[in-house]
């Protein structure tokens, strides 16, 4: 297929700018939309998200926030979690995107690896709320003036004494001058060996992303991103990129409802990962024998709204059968490739530009090239500052100054392929990175384990154990710890089997295991 | 109920109905992803008027164990 120029949109400069443009340009038009506990349609107009930002960017302006502050956000998807975000990047201030299905000691180790001296936090995590205030009160971060808890549920009280603060001239935070290039948002991704990493992206990190993005796939009407608005895909490109098209963005606040919300929403651009698209294919079969007839290109418009023209998946591999099953519903699946140290995407099959079993061009104004080992290296406005506090982690992930990503690749025609990894880590359907190295350093540390290999089967995580003989422990005492190893980890973590070993691993001559020798 | 729900779970897997019983794991048995076991909940909350919490839905592993809760709360 030949190569398109790319689409052209205005360039954003910085995240205030991003949304002040919208609100002066159409205040009334629909920002956001969502359905709440109550069944109800609400819909946001850009004025109303400008004013909601800045009632609440001034109401944090007013209690210290001024440039720098580190803040975790944590709880589903929700209209007040982009409020918060925005309020947080506005002011200059440094947001943690966190995921809520961790456990809350989890999160409070994250907080305080990255500094974090307050949280904003959805109802769900009110119970846990004095958890965390006793936990991080005492770290660096917060030291003098104490830990600030700012549960979601309190928003109307911040939004009104914000707003009074403006009406009474206060402009402090509107008028905040944005460092573009200072950290922004500190995101955690497991890497490839113990603690997740803490990517630290810019407002200019992410800003180049959406306006690479947009030139390479443009999209009209609804746009709608079932991701979790922790993950840089979920959040960049589900919301932020909709946002930037001018178009409405339908927030998802839970993603069981999703078939439900398709029909409320009615997107003509739906942000995906493989592990959604598979269960809607499941669920498309139902429905069809459930009529007793055959699946059809009408009966999957009416099942997913009506509009529907584009998916652009991401996050994790997706077989090609599944680019070709949509199309024949009439629907385009595009590919794409991203990671959370590019903001996240490199990538990205185009509307009139795409090529199956590829994910795509590479964006406009970002590098990739190949190495002589076949790693996928970019270099782009878009890549990260570094690791948080992880100079050498920086260093390794940035050797001349390219960085790597871990994938292996090959670039045809001008489509990117990702033909492997150099890394262990284990990606799901659901785009959640694993890495293998922090489950089984958690079976390590018991007395009867020599040695064990996690690794990924059939959508499940399954850990082969050679056992310590001396401990002569039953395969009983393995189940069991298996499930304290699995305590509290969130549903994508849990090791679902344990394989008990006669022999141990085959090593090779450095004495490490070689993985892909081990018969799954 | 444990017929209507295998009903659905065959339906849903192509697992033919007479192999799943209360034993059967959701997970590992029937190969059923974390979001699969959503939305199918989804529809048993449609279809007896109940609501699941998320963190009730993350415990759930064998067929009987969706058929004791939903018989505890429907």
């Amino acid at each position: 297929m030949e190569a398109y120029a790319p689409y052209e949109l205005p360039q954003a400069i910085d995240l205030k700018q991003l949304m002040n443009k919208r609100a002066d340009e159409s205040p009334e038009g629909v920002a956001f939309f969502f359905t709440e506990d109550d069944g109800n349609v609400r819909k946001v107009s850009c004025a109303q998200f400008r004013d909601d930002v800045n009632a609440l960017g001034t109401y944090l302006y007013a209690k210290g926030f001024r440039g720098g502050k580190h803040c975790g956000i944590v709880g589903p998807n929700s209209y007040e979690w982009l409020v918060a975000f925005f309020a947080l990047a506005n002011g200059g201030n440094v947001a943690l995107p966190l995921d809520a299905r961790q456990p809350v000691e989890n999160l409070i180790r994250l907080m305080a690896r990255g500094d974090a001296a307050a949280l904003v936090y959805s109802r769900e995590f009110a119970p846990a709320a004095p958890a965390f205030a006793a936990h991080l009160s005492n770290i660096s971060a917060a030291a003098g003036e104490g830990f600030v808890s700012l549960p979601m549920t309190e928003f109307d009280k911040y939004l009104a004494e914000g707003a009074s603060l403006l009406a009474a001239g206060e402009r402090g935070f509107v008028e905040h001058e944005i460092d573009v290039h200072a950290l922004a948002a500190l995101v955690f991704t497991s890497g490839t060996t113990g603690e997740p990493k803490g990517v630290m992206l810019s407002q200019d990190n992410i800003v180049s992303n959406i306006n690479q993005a947009c030139k390479n796939y443009t999209h009209k009407g609804v746009g709608m991103g079932p991701l979790p608005m922790h993950h840089m895909f979920g959040l960049v490109v589900g919301h932020l990129m909709v946002y930037n098209y001018e178009a409405p963005c339908y927030i998802v606040r839970n993603l069981r409802n999703v078939l439900k919300d398709l029909q409320v929403a009615k997107p003509t651009t739906m942000f995906a990962v493989p592990i959604i698209l598979e269960t809607f294919v499941k669920q498309f079969q139902v429905m069809a024998k459930r009529a007793g007839t055959q699946l059809s290109p009408e009966m999957i418009k009416q099942a997913t709204g009506g509009n529907l023209k584009y998916i652009i998946c991401g996050g994790a591999p997706l077989p090609v059968q599944y680019v070709q099953l949509f199309r024949s519903f009439g629907i385009e699946l595009l590919n794409g490739y991203g990671i959370t140290e590019c903001s996240p995407v490199l990538a990205v099959n185009r509307n009139e530009d795409y090529c199956d079993g590829s994910v795509g061009p590479v964006l406009f104004g970002c590098e990739v090239k190949i190495d002589e080992d076949g790693e996928i290296l970019a270099r782009g406005r878009n890549v990260m500052l570094g690791y948080y506090k992880d100079p050498e982690g920086t260093a390794e992930a940035m050797k001349g100054g390219w960085y790597h990503t871990g994938d292996i690749g090959k670039i045809e025609d001008h489509y990117l392929f990702i033909t492997g990894r150099t890394k262990n880590l284990i990606i799901t359907s659901s785009g959640e990175n694993i890495s293998p190295e922090e489950l089984e350093e958690k079976f390590l540390t018991d007395p009867a384990v020599a040695e064990a290999i996690v690794y990924e089967k059939g959508g499940n995580l399954i850990v082969q154990i050679f056992p310590e003989k001396e401990a002569n422990a039953p395969a009983e005492y393995f189940d069991a710890l298996l499930k304290k190893v699995n305590q509290g980890e969130p549903g994508y973590r849990k090791v679902q089997k344990v394989i008990l070993r006669e022999e141990p691993f085959a090593r090779n001559s450095t004495g490490k295991i070689v993985r892909a020798l081990i018969e799954k | 109920m444990l017929q209507e729900i295998i009903d659905v779970l065959s339906q849903y897997t192509d697992y033919p109905a007479e192999q799943i019983g209360p034993e059967t794991d959701l997970v590992e048995d029937l190969e059923l992803n974390s979001f699969d076991v959503l939305t199918i909940v989804s529809d048993f909350e449609d279809q007896y008027g109940i609501h699941i919490p998320d963190e009730q839905i993350a415990e759930f592993k064998t067929v009987g164990d969706v058929e004791s809760y939903l018989e505890k709360n429907r």
